[in-house]
């Protein structure tokens, strides 16, 4: 899902100032990439949960399962600076939330969750692009 | 004490088997069978004595039925075209019920069978959005007596 996101990026996402890198926001003594690099736009690996949305009683041997509801959620962080808002800020916050678009097929559901927090002078704002489906066991 | 556990995948593991009555060629193992109900409901004759301050009762005949849910796979609610010609798998649960076909069923409970004669009825397929999954009531209703084995 990661790699569908980056790439819908890499066709829709050209925001003056910002810039979208394929690097993982790894911890740099300490410290997230995303923390150092300003106007950056970096996309975490996924996260998977899976949830049992109907049981049944004859499982395994006679052709039927169970169905279960996947949802997978990737992250993308981006660090402003927290006194002065870019000018493209809100471009890039609405151009950002159509990720959930990257990809169609098989999902029931796509949204985002947009939180911001402080770190010091920075602005950290997370964007949580979740995928819902259904898998039959 | 030995309660009934069933065990998906397990020698006790709950089954409902139809097959067209007196034709055992090709049956229909339901699947995904999300609850399953035997219904045994005797009618009741009342009386009133005028020796007795309370009514007096015998249990009659009873309407017996299988209830359950399921989640509806194609093969066995449409039909199995490759399944032995004129048997329960080649029709499928929608046609049994639609055609109103006589069938024997058979309701695995821990150890025992719970069996008996019956037809397809209460068919009511639906899938919403919050479960994107067809899912339906079917109920077997019973002609005449349950058989434990």
């Amino acid at each position: 899902m990661r790699t569908e996101i980056l790439s819908y990026l890499d066709s829709n996402f050209s925001v003056t100032g910002f810039s979208v890198t394929e690097e993982l926001p790894w911890d740099s003594n300490g410290q997230p990439l995303y923390l150092k690099n300003f106007k950056k736009i970096y996309v975490d690996q996924p996260q998977t949960v899976q949830e049992p949305l109907i049981d049944v009683l004859n499982g395994n041997n006679t052709g039927g399962g169970g169905v279960v509801s996947e949802t997978t959620t990737v992250t993308a962080y981006v660090v402003t600076d927290a006194k002065t808002l870019p000018e493209n800020y809100d471009t890039m916050l609405s151009t950002l939330r159509n990720s959930r678009f990257a990809t169609a097929d098989g999902y029931t559901q796509r949204t985002t969750l947009v939180s911001t927090s402080f770190e010091s002078d920075a602005l950290v704002t997370e964007f949580n692009f979740n995928f819902y489906k259904v898998l039959i066991n | 004490m030995a309660y009934i556990n069933p065990t998906p995948g397990g020698a006790d593991e709950v089954t409902l088997t139809i097959a067209i009555k007196d034709n055992t060629d090709g049956n229909i193992d339901v699947p995904a069978l999300q609850d399953i109900t035997i219904n045994n409901s005797n009618d009741v004759f009342t009386w009133s004595q005028l020796d007795r301050t309370a009514k007096l009762q015998v249990a009659t005949t009873s309407t017996n039925s299988i209830a359950c849910n399921i989640v509806l796979d194609e093969t066995t609610f449409f039909g199995n075209a490759t399944a032995t010609a004129g048997s329960a798998a080649e029709a499928g649960v929608l046609d049994l019920s639609t055609q109103k076909t006589a069938i024997d069923f058979w309701v695995n409970v821990g150890t025992k069978t719970v069996s008996g004669e019956g037809y397809v009825t209460g068919l009511a397929p639906t899938a919403s959005a919050d479960a994107p999954i067809w899912v339906s009531p079917i109920t077997i209703t019973v002609d005449g007596e349950y058989t434990v084995a």
